[in-house]
Formats: structure tokens, C-alpha cells, sequence
């Protein structure tokens, strides 16, 4: 009798939910509290689902409840209990055959458990609801995280110490390390860091005995109460997950308390506004009109300046398999990314947060650079797009496509500064502001100015953390992505990578400068030459070289610019020759001391 | 592991103590009856020679007047959206590719999925009707005035005691939607149950004070039944619940200077309870051009009695009108409709066939 049978027909099943250590160690350190980083993962699952629609309700602006709906295939209840029961442990196995959902295409992101347990961050108590196509009956499950909670800390500490042990396990035990510390030098780096293992192993080992702790792999995260077989509404699908009792830390999050009044753009503090009032103020703004604030800086809002709940928003939408924005990413270049927008299109997939569409909220170019009226590619800004698809040490494969853009000032809102990473379509995180570890390495203003996505097909995967929101910086395609990486961020020599670009374009930009500064100086001493000497001398500018600075002839006067006697200096070079050119023009012309004297005085002495 | 175990059992025992499995599978059964509901050949009569009739006569008398723009439409769907569905299919309703521009929802079990399933709507709240009319913190009150307003409330609007405070709540969002609308003309579709019996005394007495106060309403009552005691309408509650419940709503709008008029009145039973229905149209009567009818009279919503911010003559052209309408209800006999299904089975097949069309409708022509 297989699973869905054994469960059908009972009235409700206590289901203990499983997690791998590594789970528990993430979740008792808090990593999943960013409310954004767990809805994400439910959005992911209705993706998987093959849903068309995600709607998300926050309960706007009392965030005592959030529901995510979708209407997708749903799960059924033997689905679900494996996912409850191996929690951190990937299904990939189970999806991989297909790895496409069969009614879109779209890659599977996987990782059912995952998602739910993140919810232990948001909320005491969530309810779940799915009913698959077709089906006569439907599963509800209840799961209460308040028993998990009272119980984190010793199941954290029980997962630490489960995790040291398995260190010293993998060398045969403690004493097996012990040998091995024997058999390396000391002075190596890896007898330090053997050492600082062995210590922890054998602190584990210590604890473990003198408490008599329990197996983590044997605890769980309380239970999980299953309906699973209640009537279905006929012609309905999807799932439904309510979360209730949100954590007094999200809401108050949230709701922005505690925050200071002076945060606030000060547009809006000027109208005395709380944060009440400003967060329904920016409330009242389409998801457009948001990102297109936040790109032009309008009235100083920031990312920062945002109110929670709008970070929250962005966030999200930057993460999850959404299409962009009409002009996004790079309004300059519309065909950048066309594949993969074509891609999005094709996955129809849509998340309504609030009644609001969230689509990707990248926005480039961006800050003081968007006001310019005109931007120029290779001047103002540069983009590389790039791709890879080939095996990573001839083992497996990493294949992905992406870009970087540079912008000659900061990228706003600083949210969008640093690179994206994406698996599958999810974002991995937020922007990585480090440029993978680069701007550490070469420390540089110019991080600031730049800003990418990096769209992974195939590999990376095994790097990812636990939390799905960081990687492990071991991993071989880790270092491979990252090597490529800071190959095409180059470095500040010229013309080396996209950083020698940005310098090759602040040289362009001072040469252009100066050369017109240059033509503004010739046409201005054109003039006073004219002028004082009525029209009898013309000026010549000359880059010849010539040990004089200036030769007089009968009707015309020559400047030679590269003359040794001239001041090395640009800015004193050009204020000498404003000085003596009319002077010399006005003396050989004829005028008196006197004449010359006005004339110095009107260029030097304020009128 | 014995320690375990019996945990396990602790833990089921409390989950029967509290009913949880009860109310669970309770509730399933009920969204299960609510869509076996929108399949009724009663419900589906309701649907097209109720709602739909009337939303289009009103939408001919809004073009009638010159007025030219999509129906804005506030409804209680249900999961099924079959009247959102219905409305579509009549073209009463815009659908673009980002759903319904011009719909909102309330539905406290089913409004995001709802959403999911039509792609897009104007607004939507999951809470109760009440708290999302609630000025001025309901979800739902920036987005009035609306064209027509679906309310379709399952409970009993006027109630004994004991189900007072929620009846009350009805009432009230009754009352909100008036001022929210601000002087705007619109269509109101009611759908109450008339169950609660406990409410008779009340009902009784609203009846004999508009016999004692109400001239034209007791004028018209003795023509038509030859006398002055409410006696014809204890007997039907129903009747009596139907006689009062407008006269109630009436009674409001007259507050707020709007005449009432009343194009369907139905009497049914829907799973073993007595329900009943009414179609109200709401004219401001301060406009004197019709196209302004359909617009909004007051910038600002009202918080006090709109009837003090009207002029006299209006407020005395509110009273009559009130006297006149509630002197039309003992004239009228709410249609009965299984009386109408009983006597004509092929109507009722097509209505049962068009009503489970309707299941699903937003998967079509997307």
C-alpha cells in the first residue's frame, strides 16, 4: 500500500517534520529573517507548480496575517509528507527526470521543505491547503513552529554538536585527527586550521557525552497535523499557505517601528509625516512609479529611506522568476537580455503582492547619470554581456549567461549596486555589493557604479548554501563564476577589463573637457586680440613647437602653446596667456601705458 | 520510543478536545456546498433573469443618459466567480490583459484566489465585508463609488439577540456603502437568509409602527389586505422579513437623499435554508441631469447624517419618496423561483447546464 493510500481516509495525521542538521543550525542562527528570502521560496514551489498566478496578501498595514495563493497543480498529501520528512535534503532526485514542469518548461527550482521551514523566522502557525486538478478530495496541514521554538536552543546547540562530531568522524574520530594533526607541520595552514577543528570536534565530543544529547538527526521541528483527504471545491486547484501569529519581530519590522523619525527623506519630513503616513504616502505609488523614484533618486528617496514593508517589495520581486520591468534592465540597450525576457514571457508566471504586479525593479541607467539628456556608450557608460558553457575541470558542466553594467556615477538605489546571481530563475540572495569578494581585493570606488545579473543554466547548484541565499565560496563553479568574474572586472590599468574601461572613459572625459576648455580660451583671446587691437591683428594657435611662447608678425599674432617657457601647468598656462596675449596685441597696435593699464585692469580687478 | 508515542497521543487528544479536526473538515464540507450552490439551476435564475437583467437595463440607462465607461462592479464572489464570469460573458464587464480593471472583491475565504484565478482586479480584501467598508481603514473604501454592488451576505440582516452584533455589522456596511458612495446612483443586489426566526418580534414591531406612522404605507396595506394588523404577514416570515428588510435599506438611503427603486424581489430555499433577494436602484435625487446621476454628488465622504448636509427641499423630496417606495412593497409579491423551475423542466436543465459552464470560466478566451 503505497503512501496516498495509507493516509486516505483518516481523519488526521501527526506528521513529525525532519530537517537536516544543517537546517536547523540555519534556522537557529536566524538566517532565513529576512521575510522576503522566505516568501521567495513559496513562490518558488508555485512555480515549480506550474501556477500562472501568485497572489500574495500582507494584510497591509496590519501584517497580522499573509497568505500566498497560486493556481497551480497543487501537491498531493504524499508529496508533501516526503517533503515534511526530509527537509533540507534536496528532492532533486524525485524532479530530476524531468526537470522541466510538464505544463510551461520550466526549469524546477526544488527544495519543497525548504520554504516552509523558513516560515519558523515569520510566524507560530501556518496552514496549508493544496487540492491537485481533477481531484475528488484535497489536503489541509497545519503546522505550530511555538513547540519548535521553545525547543530551538537545544536543538541548535544538539545540531552544532552533531556537526563537530561528524568532522572528527570523517578522520576516523578524535583520535583519528589527533593523528593527523601529528602527521602535518606546524607551521602549515592546514595544521592551523586542523587544529582549530580538533578543538571543536573534541569540545563537541565532550559535551555530547556529558549531556547524553540526543542524535539531531533523530529530532525534529515538532509536528505537522495532516488532513488528508477533505472535500474538494471541484474545478478549483493550487495551494493556499496562511501564515498566522507573524513574529512580533517581522511585524514590528514591518511596521517600521522603532525607526528613526530622521530616516525619513526629508521631502516628506518636511510635511511632519510619520512613518505611517510616509509608508502609505509610498504606498499609493504603482510598483512602476516605485522603482522609477528609487532610479532617479526623486525627493531623496533611498533604498535605505524605504519603509520596511516597500523594501520587503523589492526585495522580492528582484528574487523571484518575474518578468522586468517594460525599460528594464538597461533602458539604453533594449535588446540586452532578449532570450531571457522571452524566457519569462513564455513561463507566464505572475506575483501579485497587495493588488500590486511585481516585476524585476532594475532599472539602468540610473542617479545623477539618468538626469544627463544625452549618455554615451563607452563614455558614460559601458556594458559587457558575457556567457559561459562548458564544463568546470571537465567534470560537470556551468553554463550561464549574464551582464555587468558601468555607470560613471553610483548606481541607484544602492539595492542594485554589486552583482545578482540567479539559479534557475531565483535570485541568490540579494546583489552581491562585494563583486564575488573583488572590490575586498581591490578595494575601489568604482563598485558602486556597477551593477549585473548573472543568469545560471546548469552548475553552481551544489554550491549553494543551505539557506539558498549565499554559496559556498569552495565550491569549484563557485570559483570558476568568480575567476571569470574578476577577469572581466579587469583592474584600474587601462583598458584592462570593465575597471581599465572606466578609466580609459575618465581620460576621455578629461581630454573632451579640456580640449574644450581649449577651444573656449583660443575663441576668448581671439576676441580680445581683435578688440584691442581694432581688427589690425588675427591670433593663431599653434602646437608646433617653439622655444618662444608668442612671435609678432605684421598682422598677426601666434601663440605657441607647447613653448617650453610657457608654465608646465594647464590652468596657470592658459591664465598667463589671457594676461599677455591682449597686452602684446594692444602694444604692438599702438596704445599707450595708460590703455595698457585699463586693460589689465578689467581683467584683473572685479568691476 | 514510548516517550514519543505518548506525546503523540497527548497531542491528539488536545487537537479533539479543541475540534480542530471537526472544524477542518467542517469548513472543507462548507466551501464544498458553497460551489455545489453556484451549480443550482435556482442560483443560475437568479443569476441571469435577476442580476444580469437588471445590471443591463441599468447599464441602457446609463448610455440612455450619455454615459459611456465601464461598469464598476463590488461583489461577495465565492470561489467561483460564476457571477464575475456571467457578467463577462453578457460584455457588461472590461477584461484586458491584466483581468478585471473595473471589479473588486470581498471574500474572506476565497479573495486571493479569486485574484489568482482572473489575473487582475481593481482591489480586493479577505476580511469581512464589514471591516473592508469600515471607513476609513476598510481595504475597499478608497476604491468607491462603485455602479453595482453584489452583496450576497448568506446570514440574516435583521436577527434576535443572539446573532445581533453580527447582524448589526450588516447593517452598518449597509449604511457605509451609502455614505461611501457619495451621492453617486448605483445598483444594489442583495442576498439574505430569512432564517432567523428569532427576530419575529422585532420585524412585528417595525411592521405596526409604519402602520401607525407611515400614511401611505398604511393606506395601501388596507387596500390591498382590508386591514390594519400585521396578521397577513405573520404567518410568512419570510414575506415579513421581505417587507421589512427594504424598508429598512429605504430608510437609509432616504438618509443619505437617495430615491429607491426595486426591480427583482425573490423568495427560494438554498440547501434547507430560507433565503430571499432584492435588486435596489439608488438615484441621488439632488441631480437634475441624468448623466450626473451616475457621478458623484460630494467630494468628501460624509461621516454624519448626509440628510443634514442637504438642502431642505431635497431632504423633504428624500421623505417622500421614501413613503412612496415603502407603499409599493405591500403591493408586490416576491417571484417564488421553484415554483417557475418546478413548472418548466427544460429551463431548468438549461439553467443547471449554463450554471456548470460557468465553473472554471476564466480558464476560456483568457
Amino acid at each position: 500500500m503505497n503512501l496516498e493510500e495509507q493516509l486516505r481516509g483518516r481523519p488526521f495525521e501527526q506528521i513529525p517534520i525532519k530537517v537536516t542538521s544543517g537546517v536547523l543550525l540555519h534556522i537557529g542562527a536566524g538566517i532565513y529573517n529576512s521575510v522576503a528570502g522566505a516568501i521567495k521560496e513559496l513562490v518558488s514551489n508555485s512555480f515549480d507548480a506550474d501556477a500562472t498566478r501568485v497572489v500574495i496578501s500582507t494584510d497591509y498595514p496590519r501584517f497580522e496575517q499573509i497568505r500566498v495563493v497560486d493556481n497551480g497543480f497543487g501537491m498531493t498529501p504524499a508529496l508533501f509528507t516526503k517533503a515534511m520528512q526530509s527537509i533540507g535534503s534536496s528532492l532533486k532526485g524525485v524532479l530530476e527526470p524531468t526537470r522541466l514542469t510538464l505544463r510551461f518548461k520550466r526549469p524546477i527550482i526544488g527544495h519543497l521543505g525548504i520554504g516552509l521551514m523558513a516560515l519558523t523566522q515569520v510566524c507560530d502557525e501556518a496552514t496549508i491547503e493544496s487540492q491537485t486538478p481533477g481531484s475528488t478530495t484535497k489536503f489541509v496541514a497545519t503546522l505550530n513552529f511555538s513547540e519548535f521554538r521553545q525547543r530551538k536552543q537545544k536543538q541548535t546547540e544538539a545540531a552544532k554538536v552533531d556537526i563537530f562530531r561528524e568532522l572528527a568522524a570523517a578522520y576516523g574520530g578524535i583520535e583519528g585527527m589527533k593523528q593527523r594533526l601529528e602527521s602535518l607541520a606546524p607551521e602549515s595552514d592546514e595544521y592551523i586550521e586542523m587544529l582549530a577543528q580538533y578543538e571543536l570536534a573534541s569540545r563537541a565530543e565532550m559535551v555530547f557525552r556529558e549531556r547524553g544529547m540526543e542524535d539531531p538527526e533523530k529530532e525534529h521541528l515538532g509536528y505537522c497535523v495532516l488532513f488528508p483527504d477533505l472535500p474538494a471545491v471541484p474545478g478549483q486547484q493550487g495551494t493556499t499557505i496562511t501564515l498566522t501569529k507573524i513574529d512580533e519581530g517581522v511585524r514590528a519590522s514591518l511596521l517600521d517601528e522603532g525607526r528613526s523619525p530622521d530616516a525619513i527623506p526629508q521631502h516628506y519630513k518636511d510635511r511632519r509625516m510619520k512613518w505611517s503616513e510616509y509608508r502609505d504616502e509610498v504606498n499609493n505609488w504603482s510598483w512602476d512609479e516605485l522603482c522609477k523614484r528609487l532610479r532617479m533618486k526623486t525627493s531623496q528617496l533611498t533604498y535605505q529611506s524605504l519603509p520596511r514593508y516597500h523594501q520587503f517589495l523589492w526585495e522580492l520581486s528582484s528574487m523571484i522568476p518575474v518578468q522586468y520591468l517594460e525599460e528594464g534592465p538597461v533602458l539604453l540597450e533594449t535588446d540586452l537580455l532578449r532570450r531571457k525576457k522571452k524566457e519569462l514571457d513564455r513561463f507566464s508566471f505572475s506575483v501579485l503582492v497587495d493588488n500590486r504586479p511585481l516585476l524585476k525593479p532594475i532599472l539602468l541607467p540610473s542617479g545623477a547619470v539618468a538626469r544627463e539628456d544625452k549618455l554615451e556608450r563607452g563614455y558614460d557608460y559601458y556594458l559587457k554581456t558575457f556567457s559561459r558553457d562548458e564544463p568546470v575541470d571537465d567534470k560537470e558542466l556551468l553554463k550561464y549567461e549574464g551582464y555587468i553594467f558601468w555607470q560613471r556615477k553610483q548606481v541607484e538605489p544602492s539595492a542594485v549596486r554589486g552583482i545578482q546571481i540567479y539559479i534557475r530563475n531565483v535570485g541568490i540572495g540579494l546583489y552581491d555589493q562585494t563583486l564575488m569578494g573583488f572590490s575586498a581585493v581591490n578595494p575601489t570606488s568604482r563598485a558602486g557604479q556597477m551593477s549585473g545579473e548573472i543568469y545560471i543554466e546548469e552548475g553552481l547548484e551544489r554550491a549553494l548554501s543551505v539557506d539558498r541565499n549565499s554559496f559556498r565560496e569552495t565550491d569549484a563553479h563557485y570559483l570558476a563564476l568568480q575567476e571569470h568574474l574578476w577577469k572581466l572586472f579587469g583592474s584600474t590599468t587601462r583598458r584592462d577589463g570593465i575597471m581599465g574601461m572606466s578609466v580609459d572613459a575618465y581620460w576621455k572625459r578629461r581630454d573632451r573637457r579640456e580640449e574644450q576648455a581649449h577651444r573656449k580660451h583660443v575663441q576668448k583671446l581671439t576676441e580680445q586680440v581683435q578688440q584691442v587691437s581694432e581688427g589690425k591683428l588675427v591670433l593663431k594657435f599653434s602646437d608646433e613647437d617653439n622655444p618662444q611662447p608668442y612671435v609678432v608678425g605684421d598682422n598677426q599674432i601666434t601663440v605657441y602653446d607647447s613653448s617650453p617657457r610657457w608654465p608646465r601647468s594647464r590652468s596657470e598656462r592658459l591664465l598667463y596667456q589671457q594676461l599677455l596675449i591682449p597686452v602684446r596685441a594692444a602694444i604692438a597696435t599702438g596704445a599707450s601705458a595708460e590703455q595698457v593699464l585699463d586693460l589689465l585692469e578689467e581683467f584683473l580687478l572685479k568691476q | 520510543m514510548p516517550g514519543r508515542s505518548k506525546k503523540k497521543e497527548a497531542r491528539k487528544r488536545r487537537l479533539e478536545e479543541e475540534g480542530i479536526p471537526r472544524r477542518i473538515r467542517e469548513q472543507a464540507e462548507r466551501q464544498v456546498a458553497v460551489s455545489v450552490w453556484d451549480r443550482d439551476p435556482i442560483k443560475q435564475y437568479i443569476r441571469r433573469f435577476g442580476w444580469l437583467e437588471v445590471i443591463k437595463n441599468f447599464v441602457e440607462r446609463q448610455k440612455g443618459a450619455g454615459v459611456d465607461r465601464p461598469l464598476k462592479y463590488l461583489t461577495i464572489p465565492g470561489s467561483n466567480a460564476s457571477d464575475i464570469g456571467l457578467l463577462w460573458q453578457a460584455d457588461l464587464l472590461t477584461r484586458t490583459s491584466e483581468g478585471f480593471p473595473d471589479v473588486a472583491i470581498c471574500d474572506k475565504t476565497s479573495a486571493e484566489e479569486v485574484l489568482a484565478n482572473l489575473g487582475g482586479l481593481k482591489g480586493y480584501s479577505s476580511r469581512s465585508f464589514y471591516e473592508a467598508v469600515k471607513y476609513p481603514q476598510g481595504e475597499l473604501c478608497s476604491l468607491f463609488p462603485f455602479d453595482v454592488i453584489n452583496l450576497d451576505l448568506c446570514g440574516a440582516i435583521i436577527t434576535g439577540a443572539e446573532k445581533r452584533n453580527r447582524a448589526l455589522k450588516q447593517l452598518v456596511s449597509i449604511r457605509w456603502i451609502f455614505r461611501l458612495q457619495r451621492g453617486q446612483g448605483f445598483l444594489l443586489l442583495l442576498t439574505a437568509s430569512a432564517d432567523d426566526r428569532s427576530a419575529h418580534d422585532t420585524l412585528q414591531r417595525v411592521l405596526m409602527n409604519n402602520l401607525n406612522s407611515e400614511d401611505k404605507f398604511k393606506e395601501t396595506y388596507q387596500s390591498r389586505y382590508g386591514v390594519l394588523d400585521p396578521e397577513p404577514y405573520l404567518e410568512d416570515y419570510r414575506s415579513l422579513v421581505q417587507l421589512v428588510v427594504p424598508k429598512v435599506i429605504a430608510r437609509m438611503a432616504r438618509d443619505c437623499g437617495y430615491r429607491v427603486l426595486e426591480h427583482f424581489a425573490a423568495k427560494y430555499d438554498r440547501q434547507h435554508h430560507e433565503m430571499f433577494c432584492h435588486s435596489f436602484e439608488f438615484e441621488f435625487l439632488g441631480r437634475k441631469k441624468a448623466a450626473k446621476k451616475y457621478e458623484p454628488y460630494f467630494d468628501e465622504i460624509q461621516l454624519d447624517e448626509v440628510s443634514q448636509q442637504l438642502p431642505s427641499q431635497l431632504h423633504i423630496q428624500a421623505i417622500n419618496a421614501y413613503a412612496d417606495f415603502i407603499s409599493t412593497l405591500v403591493q408586490r409579491d416576491p417571484k417564488r423561483i421553484e415554483g417557475i423551475l418546478d413548472s418548466d423542466t427544460e429551463l431548468t436543465a438549461e439553467l443547471t447546464d449554463e450554471a456548470s459552464l460557468l465553473i472554471g470560466w476564466w480558464k476560456y478566451e483568457e
